[in-house]
């Protein structure tokens, strides 16, 4: 049987190999559905120079919204 | 991380609830509570307040108090003159005129007129700025319609109309003129004698007067069918026990906003320019909509290429800030915005495209500070 390979995303800016759903999410909703930067949430609050905090009320609102970027 | 106090810059979506309004508000949310309606002196004070505001709102707008009907806002005013025009007795053409940039309080009042009335509807064309294509206003108007609707100063690129010309090309032909006011009342004069204009909408929240209440002015004589049936309020047009709080607040705040009208215009002229010059100076590329000079104080409708401005709304935001974006996301999807296609802004500028609107609240250094928040959180998108 061949070996079923998962394709992860890496952090652009840290060593975390696989980001979540949620951290693909809310780089193509902030950066753009065209991306091809992709950040942890630590990375991308850095980046943005804001808190991990607001990233993760950001992304609850996106949700509850039903933002397709998130399913 | 942020450098500053939040930023509130979005002031043509509403705006803060002015201390003078509240204080004037108040009583009639406490002790005096008396519906005007009533007969007994407890309601005097209810009844008396409600007609000097209506005084007050009156004078404000150089009409006649018996002229201003209360509503509950913006968006039921709007209805309610396109529906007048359907009901009217006119019906000579059943065809209402709009511009192809009005509020969808207007657009889609109209397309119940035309699914349930048969109606046919007008968008007569604006040109790159959001201006009235005249020659083609005139050709619609030749054609008699039932009513026109065309908004005094626009939502999202801040475009002041000429009313008082296309008002006059209107009358010599006999036709209603309603004209939508909602951002412009309580920003630049308005005057409805030299406007000319048989109906004209406001809203309270857009002029730091409370949200929930606004009103329609109808000029003596203009036929007007009731909106709500149920009660004589409002000489019978309008029936409902009155937001007396809501309509205080409105008047006080109104008659606050006229006065320093031209102070705060004149430090939100230096803001827009400040705000100008960093963005072109920093950023080449960004486009500036609406009319240079027919334009409402304090707004800036921003074009910059490349970028989602949903993303670079929720950037801000992240970093302290409140603009609106002119395209809104549907989940899946994100829609252009019918006015800046309107004005033939291309698809990469009108994605990008957000809008900035200081007011009487903000601060003179904020143009400077949002301003910078842009070119630094743009090019962060970008890189």
């Amino acid at each position: 049987m061949p070996e079923k390979t998962i394709k992860t995303t890496p952090c652009d800016a840290c060593d975390k190999a696989a980001l979540s759903k949620d951290e693909i999410g809310i780089c193509k909703k902030l950066l753009g559905k065209e991306t091809e930067r992709f950040y942890c949430l630590d990375c991308l609050a850095q980046y943005l120079e804001c808190d991990v905090d607001e990233l993760l009320a950001k992304i609850e609102e996106f949700k509850q919204e039903g933002c397709t970027l998130f399913l | 991380m942020k450098e500053h106090a939040y930023i509130y810059a979005d002031n043509a979506a509403t705006t803060k609830l002015a201390p003078e309004a509240l204080d004037a508000m108040m009583p009639f949310l406490t002790n005096d509570y008396g519906n005007p309606s009533s007969l007994y002196s407890f309601s005097r004070s209810s009844k008396k307040a409600l007609e000097e505001s209506r005084a007050i709102i009156a004078e404000c707008i150089n009409a006649d108090p018996e002229e201003i009907i209360f509503t509950c806002g913006g968006t039921e005013s709007d209805n309610w003159a396109i529906k007048n025009f359907v009901h009217s007795d006119l019906h000579r053409s059943r065809n209402i005129i709009i511009s192809r940039i009005e509020h969808h309080a207007i657009f889609y009042s109209c397309r119940e007129a035309a699914t349930f009335s048969d109606y046919t509807i007008t968008a007569v064309p604006v040109d790159k700025e959001g201006k009235i294509i005249l020659p083609t206003y005139e050709i619609s108007v030749a054609k008699r319609p039932d009513g026109i609707s065309i908004m005094l100063a626009n939502n999202e690129i801040g475009t002041i109309e000429n009313i008082a010309q296309l008002v006059e090309i209107a009358h010599k032909q006999n036709i209603p003129f309603h004209t939508d006011a909602v951002q412009a009342i309580g920003h630049i004069p308005v005057d409805v004698k030299k406007l000319g204009v048989d109906m004209m909408s406001a809203s309270a929240h857009k002029f730091n007067g409370p949200k929930g209440i606004g009103f329609l002015y109808v000029k003596q004589d203009t036929p007007l069918i009731p909106f709500m049936n149920g009660g004589e309020q409002e000489a019978g047009r309008r029936a409902g026990t009155e937001n007396v709080a809501g309509i205080v607040g409105m008047a006080a705040a109104l008659k606050l906003n006229c006065g320093r009208m031209l102070e705060n215009n004149k430090k939100l002229e230096r803001m827009t320019d400040t705000f100008h010059s960093i963005v072109s100076e920093s950023l080449p590329c960004a486009v500036f909509n609406g009319a240079f000079a027919d334009r409402l104080p304090g707004h800036i409708c921003l074009s910059l290429p490349g970028i989602s401005a949903e993303g670079l709304m929720h950037v801000l935001d992240l970093r302290g800030i409140a603009v609106s974006t002119g395209a809104a996301c549907n989940s899946s999807s994100t829609e252009i915005s019918h006015v800046l296609n309107a004005i033939g802004l291309p698809d990469d500028l009108a994605r990008g495209t957000i809008r900035i609107t200081f007011g009487a609240d903000n601060a003179e250094e904020d143009a400077s500070l949002v301003a910078n928040e842009i070119i630094k959180s743009y090019k962060k998108m970008l890189s």
